[in-house]
């Protein structure tokens, strides 16, 4: 398996709190790697890491098989990156800031400026300077620039924000196919679950500063496919049959009166006959299938902190 | 170099920042002159007050230094596009270098050609109005101009010290002020003109580079290890 990206116990303080823990990242050669959290759970610093921009307190970060060090500047040829939000020289226009971008870069098919505008879909910006865009606006010629190297690492931090729900899923399908045609592996981090869940192969999960889980969406789809979820009057009783008659071992209650069974291979039949069986009163059961909301609430405790 | 130079320059607009320079320029140096006019009959006007106002017009360039550093590095920190720039494949210290020979060459090109182009002028006016006592030469002039290229050079240097007071917490009003209170202080024409040799400056020129370039050394020098905020 060849990893475009890697890092190694990486970790951050500031003044002598931890932003950052032992962060292993794997980003595999080709693959859209989604970084997901809520908001201060250390994305963005582990992006600027990646960057160069924060120098890590602990460990390591590995580019294009590099470690990375205070005077790589070569490997910053074959990567872009947006972090937080899109920075212009705002009192010049679109196509100046891409055209310093493109000197700073070192790449000097200027054709491509066009494309890279026309592929985010970005009109009417003349001769306006930068600071007269709406927020939307600057985060689509944000990625315009970032693509326009057709670099081979995109980071991509918070990329939707901004964006009206058109533009949303114009950026999705944008992702999806700079990934597929020119082969682009992008890490893009979000705190919308549903974006990341629909193009990202990988998802790392993080919290606290810390990466909670790393494991690829094909796993997450096979193991969190489908749950049964039950409401009943007498949830102890229920999970006590569960338990020890029914022998499953994979559920969760989630209130007083509401038990998920995440166990595959359990039928809903099979729970009803056995809980009736028994006088257990079922005010409802269904089938339902996990999102990756709610594995991602699950990773970071329930809900609790989000 | 060359090309990082005019990507920075494409960044700013100098232009509008040298024809401001030189409105403080003529304002300045007609204050000083008609105080010099009209004061020619109770004090008297001498070669000295003459090279007074000339030197004097580098005052505004050494605020015109801090503008620039306020411009190229300053703002570059406070609208973050520092951290777009470090995403570049160039060296930071390169980076930086670009920006400080731009201040450094713009701040001594604009105080040489001011003095001689303020000179010329006071030399024509002189010679029709007749107000300095003794007469000027162009002899005297052009020596003069000769022994101090060095010294217009170490205004430069000291022009660069508002750097590290800006960088200090990214204010550019601390970078002003520090350029003002330099003007203030450095700028004012206080030599003494009985000695014109070059030895009588080089000392002094000396010691001006010596601090530009040990301020803008502590302002700089450990941006490739340091975080970006």
């Amino acid at each position: 398996m060849e990893y475009i990206l890697r890092t190694h116990d990486l970790g951050k303080s500031f003044h002598g709190g931890h932003v950052v823990s032992n962060v292993n990242m794997n980003i595999k050669k080709g693959e859209i790697y989604g970084l997901l959290g809520p908001n201060g759970a250390g994305k963005s610093t582990v992006m600027k890491m990646i960057l160069n921009l924060f120098k890590p307190s602990q460990g390591a970060v590995e580019v294009f098989n590099e470690t990375l060090t205070n005077t790589s500047y070569e490997l910053f040829k074959r990567m872009s990156a947006i972090i937080e939000y899109p920075i212009f020289y705002e009192k010049l226009t679109a196509m100046d800031n891409l055209d310093l971008h493109c000197e700073y870069m070192g790449y000097h098919n200027k054709k491509e400026i066009e494309t890279a505008l026309n592929l985010v879909n970005l009109k009417n910006i003349d001769n306006k300077p930068v600071k007269n865009f709406s927020l939307g606006m600057k985060q689509r010629l944000g990625i315009a620039r970032a693509v326009i190297t057709k670099p081979e690492l995109l980071i991509l931090d918070e990329p939707v924000n901004g964006l009206d729900p058109v533009g949303i899923i114009e950026m999705r399908d944008l992702l999806a196919s700079l990934n597929k045609e020119y082969g682009i592996t992008i890490l893009i981090s979000s705190h919308i679950l549903a974006e990341i869940e629909q193009i990202a192969d990988t998802i790392g999960v993080m919290n606290n500063g810390y990466l909670v889980e790393e494991v690829s969406m094909d796993s997450i789809r096979e193991n969190n496919a489908e749950y049964i979820e039950l409401e009943t009057d007498d949830a102890g009783k229920a999970v006590y049959i569960i338990d020890s008659e029914l022998n499953i071992k994979n559920f969760k209650v989630l209130d007083t009166n509401k038990i998920r069974i995440y166990e595959s291979g359990t039928s809903q039949n099979q729970i009803y006959k056995k809980l009736m069986e028994k006088d257990v009163s079922i005010t409802s059961i269904n089938t339902k299938s996990a999102s990756l909301e709610d594995y991602f609430l699950s990773l970071i405790g329930g809900g609790k902190n989000v | 170099m060359f090309k990082l130079i005019r990507l920075e320059l494409r960044k700013i607009n100098l232009r509008q920042y040298v024809f401001g320079a030189l409105a403080a320029i003529f304002i300045l140096a007609g204050l000083l002159f008609f105080a010099m006019y009209t004061d020619r009959n109770t004090i008297g006007a001498t070669s000295e007050d003459f090279f007074f106002v000339v030197d004097s017009t580098r005052m505004v360039f050494i605020v015109f230094a801090g503008i620039l550093i306020s411009r190229l590095f300053i703002e570059e920190y406070n609208d973050k596009t520092i951290s777009l720039m470090f995403t570049y494949p160039i060296s930071r210290k390169k980076i930086f270098i670009s920006k400080l020979l731009i201040i450094i060459c713009a701040t001594f090109f604009l105080i040489h050609v001011s003095r001689i182009f303020v000179a010329a002028v006071l030399y024509m006016l002189n010679s029709r109005l007749d107000f300095i006592d003794g007469g000027i030469t162009i002899h005297l002039i052009m020596e003069y101009f000769k022994n101090t290229v060095i010294y217009d050079l170490s205004f430069s240097g000291i022009s660069l010290v508002p750097l590290f007071f800006g960088m200090l917490k990214k204010s550019v009003r601390t970078t002003i002020i520090t350029s003002i209170i330099i003007a203030i202080f450095f700028g004012i024409s206080n030599e003494n003109l009985s000695d014109l040799s070059i030895g009588s400056f080089i000392v002094r020129s000396l010691v001006f580079i010596i601090i530009g370039a040990a301020a803008s050394y502590l302002a700089i020098r450990n941006m490739e290890r340091k975080d970006v905020t």
